[in-house]
């Protein structure tokens, strides 16, 4: 099959499942100018993949074409219900009257779709990185006969990881017949156009609310809308942070001496361009790294207690399309915009009319709240860092219409902690078949105490998209923040930025004491005392050496506070935006309440079909708290981290600045808007340049690193296929594992190599046929530890490297192996004796470098 | 309708459906399940046992046999039993069309319907045909009587049956749009939305229930899907049987219809144009759907014989329709004469073939008289035109060789309920016919009743043939394996392998040979050959031979 036609049928695939979820939407997001077009979509694709997943999982389904087709009737029939009575009508009247906006809408999906398979044809390799792991995820999907899906990378297991986007990505190429080398880079361009698409629907219906307001002609508020909001797709998925200007000025020498000390650049601290440049003076980046492109996604760093360096994960959307790894947090984004869009809903509705009924018990009867949950709730299934912090911004923006509506208490709290809770409840619910099985390597908070961002790192990861935040927060404020309110947000915000770092300093002094303390109670004579002392003692000794060298809580408490004021860039930052959104969100509560009892009795206004009162809505309040939210998702690292084996703040960094780029992506191109429109003369003229050269600056990376990593769209050959590379560099081991594709499942040995090894675990890797071990260290961050693992990687190595056939047969046995691989890998790795194969065994399958020898049923029953 | 007319018409279908029955049951487990249908009924054979199985596209056959086995026991009659009592069942189709065809045709649809050797052959085949034919021709007849609830209920269990339906549907959808398009014809005329509604909960409700086995085998219900998927996939596959020679089978087997069918269209297009042109319509949609079809089977040709039925009772209807105007000695005449004249033709022409003689003027002789004969009744019958009555010489002789070409199918329909003795006359089952089951069982079972003193309790490796019809064969043996490779090292009490591979043990083992497999070579033959085919069903055939190896210490 042909790339074109490939893509072809991707495209008629997702328009069928977006028509066929278009209704449900249209249904469900009322208060949205768009209703929903831009997230039919994803919301299609969630449907069509829950349905799958969840009665695959009741057994109901097979995991197969008919079951994907059932599912999918299954949604038509969802829609179907859903359009009775007169919403039919209503829908194709909408649509007739709207279909400009819908092309809109389709063609910036399209654009983003076809543009970044043209980047991916022209770099489709599926190698390095975690590319291997993905693939092997994919295939072990599609070979697997039910659900939970078996592990390609350990035979006997189910994946233990958050694998339904693997489960979507699995069934677009099931449907549309397409080989997994290129639905792999076909996922990674239609995944660029649904976050298009979504993010230029959120920024849509936020400028068409926010023009509702002021009451602007209908034609200028669909034009400035239709434009403007394409700055949503642009500030998320092509504005980079500034890594790709640095690049340029270390390219150009700027800052070094002759002597080639720098105190800039080792101010700046961004590893690789803080030694002196070696190469000729050049406009493009030129210094000689194994990938030029990958240090955007590390300007952060931590430094331990003993300045050694410690990494820091800072990725942003478009290294992360760039890199083209289908991992979580990248399969997740489309889906994260659809929650933020309900989330819009919520606001949009609770606005415009006073929602009547608080009571979740009233909720939870509505097909909407199971909806919302099911939006919410597969985060946890795509992304689990992703379920509370979208369950937290619905929460958030329930709190803000409540807090408007009837005033704040402290019973507001309560009220927020419970809708969490239920929201939480139900979405775990809906998957509960996937969290009865996950084991996570998560365990537990732990204060970040010395490791800090400086501010420049963090302004050189979010200059693009703080600058236009600032500027339209200090807009705003000028407009509307009373003294009193501004007292408000100073207080709160001081308490719950030095509350929040006075906490970790607590909480890290009592772990650092429990080296002292457990010892202790370790001495005690009660054994339950004993043992609470000596795990107390454990745990403050792990605490202590493996996070922090060894330092003692004097050294660790000290360094903390030190560079708490030594570099305070970042908190600084960030008590201010706290202070500024948090006086305006007090502003525009008090002041909604106010014009609620005014407007109680004007007459409602409908434009172009939206909800009757679109007029009150204040728009800006849901912007406000998607920036407060994304502040808080930076703030809490500077505290706090989640722990898991690597011990570090880099994953809490990596995935919170990840959707905080997201937030802040939809409030900078909205507040852009609203800047370039409403200022007048010089303001706007700083303003517009300020910004121009901004977003210039940070097109930089995006230009030079596209060109740079597609070797100038001067591919060695222009596919969508990203495993052609197999057959071009390793032919013998194509056809092999070409050939074992057509034979019956069965577990394959192979030999085991480390994590990120490039070309490792080939054959379960392309089949998805189960191998007994893959990567180790991944294996055991999926799985909390290597219980599961066992003695597997020694008794490898035994069955390649042991002369006795005896030996060789008790592990074949052991784990039923079905399939012996005698590859490259394996003759590169072990010391293979094949004497003892083929003194019993014939080989099956063999060419030029490849063995096979399929053991039969026989011999694996004991007494064969 | 009095309610005497009541019991005796229903007294006559209840002997149609004794008659269906007879020829569809008897001697139904004496022949072994070939791969086709064993493949359906060891998915069946697992589910019963309690195993997890992928379910394929024919649930409906699937669950609704996998009962079976698990209430009495598997076998081959068991694993036949379905198709054969709904397909007995097609006896009452013509029931729910009573209106449009009349009580007497539909009675004599009925008949037809009892003794087609196809839908017969189908009916004695473990699988899905019959199933989709009787149950999706009972949906539409019971929405033309507007008995919603039932009609959902038939099509879901015929959505169920798998791709076979799918076909039936293509054929319904053409006919329904070309009747409503160009003759003005509507079919479901008078239907509202909401029994629309009731119709497609019913459907839903019953593929549900079925598709799932009332929730004992919940992802029986993907089989539902996989059935449609089968059927879109196969189009893109070729048949194995060329597209000549199912033509010819078709031909060979249908002619006496067609000639009927031709009478009844002829007659009866005044007087029943929109049943005329409906049947006529699916006719063509059906012979045209089989040609385009490249993945077209034998038994899919069962579509475009059903409105081959209905003309022909249309036509015996007009040769029998107010009989008691004619002149009666005339008309006896003319049938006996006609009987007579032609069974002697044919048995001059069974005669040139059977015994074909060197002597070229015996073999001319033997043309001749099969010719004259037929010019005979020909000339007969002008003369009894012209002297006593036109209408009684010609309805006398299509009478007569109504009665003959009637016998013709009556004597097709009992040989595919299993009277033939040679394979190649099973021209309407599907794939070859296994016929080593028997041996190959029996003789493993004698080894293991003698080392083990138990039947089915010996170790048994098959080594490169691993078929669905083995597998079915095996089913109750605990101990079988199946390899590739033949074991270098392990030595199995019985190896059972294609005749061309050879064991390297040769020295430990004894083997037989037998014939696993036969299968009509339809695609060589030539125009002789069919002509020998149409009368004796022979044709040549073909064969997979096994050979039975023995390790030789259990014959101590």
């Amino acid at each position: 099959m042909s790339d074109v036609v490939s893509f072809i049928l991707w495209y008629i695939a997702i328009s069928i499942i977006g028509l066929a979820a278009f209704p449900i939407a249209f249904r469900f997001f009322p208060g949205l100018a768009e209703k929903g077009a831009a997230f039919a979509k994803p919301l299609g694709l969630l449907l069509w993949g829950f349905f799958f997943w969840l009665l695959g999982s009741l057994g109901v389904l097979q995991n197969d074409l008919g079951g994907e087709i059932l599912a999918f009737i299954l949604v038509l029939i969802c829609s179907l219900l859903l359009l009775r009575k007169r919403h039919l009508q209503d829908l194709v009247e909408w649509v007739k009257g709207n279909w400009k906006t819908l092309l809109t809408i389709e063609l910036v999906f399209l654009t983003f779709f076809v543009v970044w398979t043209v980047v991916r044809a022209a770099n489709p390799d599926i190698t390095y990185t975690e590319k291997p792991m993905e693939l092997a995820f994919i295939n072990g999907i599609l070979k697997s006969p039910g659900f939970p899906p078996q592990d390609p990378w350990l035979s006997g297991y189910a994946i233990s990881y958050y694998y339904f986007g693997y489960v979507l990505v699995a069934m677009l190429i099931r449907i549309t017949g397409v080989i997994t080398g290129v639905g792999f880079n076909l996922t990674a361009a239609l995944w660029y156009g649904l976050t298009a698409a979504a993010a230029y629907g959120v920024v849509y219906d936020l400028l068409k609310l926010w023009n509702a307001r002021r009451r602007s002609s209908e034609q200028s508020s669909s034009v400035l809308s239709r434009f403007g909001a394409l700055l949503g797709p642009i500030f998320i998925l092509i504005t980079s942070n500034l890594e790709g200007l640095l690049e340029i000025m270390y390219a150009r020498h700027w800052f070094w001496n002759a002597d080639g000390t720098s105190k800039f650049w080792n101010w700046l601290q961004v590893q690789e361009l803080n030694v002196a440049p070696t190469t000729p003076i050049s406009w493009l980046p030129n210094r000689p790294a194994g990938w030029l492109w990958w240090r955007a996604s590390r300007v952060i760093q931590d430094t331990g207690i003993t300045g050694d360096t410690i990494e820091v994960i800072d990725e942003f959307p478009f290294f992360s399309y760039l890199l083209s790894d289908l991992h979580p947090h990248v399969l997740a984004m489309p889906f994260a915009l659809l929650a933020i869009a309900a989330c819009l809903s919520l606001f949009a509705r609770g606005s415009a009319q006073p929602i009547e009924d608080w009571s979740l018990k009233v909720w939870v009867k509505r097909w909407e709240f199971w909806l919302t949950a099911l939006i919410l709730g597969v985060m946890g299934f795509l992304n689990t860092w992703n379920f509370p912090i979208y369950v937290g911004l619905f929460c958030l923006t329930a709190a803000y219409l409540r807090i408007k509506q009837s005033g704040w208490r402290w019973k507001r709290l309560l009220e927020f902690l419970g809708m969490g809770i239920t929201f939480a409840v139900a979405g775990v619910a809906l998957f509960l078949p996937f969290y009865v099985g996950f084991k996570s390597q998560a365990g537990g908070l732990l204060p970040s105490l010395e490791f800090q961002t400086r501010g420049v790192n963090f302004w050189i990861m979010f200059a693009v998209l703080l600058i236009p935040i600032f500027a339209w927060v200090a807009f705003l404020f000028a407009q509307r923040v009373t003294k009193s309110n501004l007292g408000r947000g100073i207080r709160v915000a001081v308490i719950f930025v030095f509350g929040l770092w006075f906490v970790s300093l607590v909480a890290g002094a009592v772990l650092c004491a429990f080296v002292d303390w457990g010892a202790k109670l370790a001495t005690s004579s009660s054994p339950l005392i004993s043992n609470l002392g000596v795990k107390l003692n454990t745990a403050g000794l792990a605490f202590s050496y493996y996070v922090h060298s060894g330092a003692d809580a004097a050294t660790v408490l000290n360094a903390a506070v030190s560079r708490h004021f030594s570099s305070p860039g970042t908190w600084i930052t960030l008590l201010v935006l706290f202070t500024l959104v948090l006086a305006l969100i007090f502003s525009f509560v008090k002041k909604q309440q106010e014009e609620s009892v005014e407007d109680a009795d004007l007459h409602e206004v409908i434009i172009e079909g939206e909800v009757n009162g679109a007029h009150k809505i204040d728009v800006n309040g849901f912007v406000l708290i998607l920036v407060l939210l994304g502040a808080l998702l930076t703030f809490f690292p500077e505290n706090f981290y989640l722990r898991d084996q690597f011990g570090t703040r880099m994953n809490t960094i990596f995935k919170f600045y990840f959707e905080t780029w997201s937030l802040w992506g939809i409030a900078a191109a909205f507040g852009s808007v609203v800047l370039l429109v409403s200022l007048r003369k010089a303001l706007r003229a700083i303003f517009s340049v300020t910004w121009v050269v901004l977003i210039l600056c940070s097109f930089i990376y995006p230009i030079i690193m596209t060109l740079n990593k597609t070797n100038d769209f001067n591919p060695t050959a222009w596919t969508l296929d990203g495993n052609a590379y197999l057959a071009r560099y390793y032919p013998d081991e194509a056809a092999a594992i070409a050939w074992l594709e057509t034979q019956p499942m069965g577990v394959v040995s192979e030999a085991v190599q480390g994590s990120y090894t490039p070309d490792s675990e080939w054959v379960a890797t392309q089949t998805g046929y189960p191998t007994v071990l893959g990567w180790p260290g991944h294996e055991s961050q999926w799985r909390g530890g290597s219980t599961e693992m066992g003695n597997r990687q020694a008794d490898i190595e035994t069955l390649y490297t042991t002369h006795d056939w005896d030996d060789a047969l008790t592990i074949l046995r052991q784990y039923h192996i079905r399939y012996v691989y005698i590859g490259y890998d394996e003759t590169i790795t072990y010391q293979v004796d094949v004497n003892k194969f083929n003194g019993i065994l014939t080989p099956t399958y063999q060419n030029n470098s490849v063995t096979i020898y399929e053991i039969p049923d026989s011999l694996l029953t004991p007494g064969g | 309708m009095s309610k005497r007319e009541f019991t005796t018409e229903y007294l006559l279908y209840g002997l149609l459906f004794l008659l269906a029955a007879s020829v569809r049951f008897i001697h139904l487990g004496q022949m072994a399940l070939n791969n086709f249908e064993a493949l359906q009924a060891m998915q069946a054979f697992n589910i019963s046992s309690g195993a997890n199985v992928l379910m394929g596209d024919q649930p409906a056959y699937v669950i609704l046999t996998a009962g079976l086995f698990k209430l009495f026991s598997s076998g081959n009659f068991a694993a036949r039993f379905w198709p054969a009592l709904i397909g007995s069942c097609a006896v009452f189709l013509p029931l729910l069309f009573r209106k449009a065809f009349g009580q007497r045709l539909a009675l004599l649809l009925g008949l037809f319907l009892a003794i087609d050797p196809a839908l017969v052959a189908i009916s004695r085949t473990a699988g899905v045909e019959s199933l989709a034919i009787v149950f999706g021709i009972g949906a539409a007849g019971f929405l033309v009587n507007k008995k919603m609830i039932l009609a959902g209920v038939c099509l879901g269990i015929a959505i169920a049956s798998g791709p076979a339906f799918w076909m039936g549907m293509v054929i319904f959808l053409l006919v329904y749009l070309s009747a409503s398009l160009f003759m003005h014809v509507y079919i479901f005329e008078g239907l509202e939305a909401k029994d629309f509604e009731v119709f497609g909960a019913g459907a839903i409700i019953t593929m549900a229930l079925l598709g799932t086995g009332f929730m004992a085998v919940p992802n029986g219900i993907t089989g539902i899907s996989n059935g449609l998927l089968s059927f879109i996939h196969n189009w893109g596959s070729q048949s194995l049987v060329p597209l000549s020679s199912s033509l010819i089978v078709f031909g060979l087997t249908y002619f006496p219809l067609i000639i009927l069918a031709v009478m009844g269209l002829i007659n009866s297009f005044n007087r029943r144009r929109e049943l005329v042109s409906v049947m006529g319509i699916w006719f063509i949609a059906a012979l045209f759907l089989m040609i385009v079809n490249p993945s077209r089977e034998i038994w899919d040709w069962v579509w475009a014989a059903l409105p081959l039925w209905g003309l022909t009772a249309l036509g015996v209807d007009g040769l029998v329709y107010e009989i008691s105007d004619d002149v009666r000695l005339a008309l006896i005449v003319e049938i006996v004469l006609s009987v007579v004249l032609v069974v002697f033709s044919y048995l001059n022409i069974l005669a040139y073939f059977n015994n074909p003689s060197s002597d070229l003027i015996v073999q001319n002789n033997r043309l001749i008289a099969a010719a004259l004969p037929i010019a005979l009744v020909l000339l007969l019958t002008v003369f009894m035109a012209w002297g006593w009555s036109p209408r009684s010489a010609f309805r006398g002789l299509g009478i007569g060789v109504g009665i003959l070409l009637f016998g013709w199918m009556a004597a097709g329909a009992m040989k595919n309920a299993g009277g033939m003795q040679q394979i190649s006359g099973y021209a309407w089952k599907p794939q070859s016919i296994t016929i080593g089951e028997q041996l190959v069982v029996s003789q493993i079972n004698d080894l293991s009743i003698w080392n083990h003193g138990l039947p089915q309790n010996i170790d048994i490796d098959v080594v490169g043939f691993d078929v669905p019809a083995m597998r079915w064969a095996l089913r109750d043996f605990s101990q079988v394996t199946y390899d590739t490779q033949f074991p270098q090292t392990a030595t199995p009490s019985i190896i059972i392998a294609p005749d061309y591979l050879q064991i390297g043990a040769t020295t430990l083992y004894r083997g037989q040979g037998l014939a696993w497999e036969q299968y009509p070579a339809f695609a060589q033959m030539g125009l002789s050959d069919w002509l020998k085919w149409s009368f004796y069903r022979e044709a040549p055939v073909e064969e997979i031979r096994l050979i039975v190896w023995a390790r030789n210490d259990l014959f101590k």
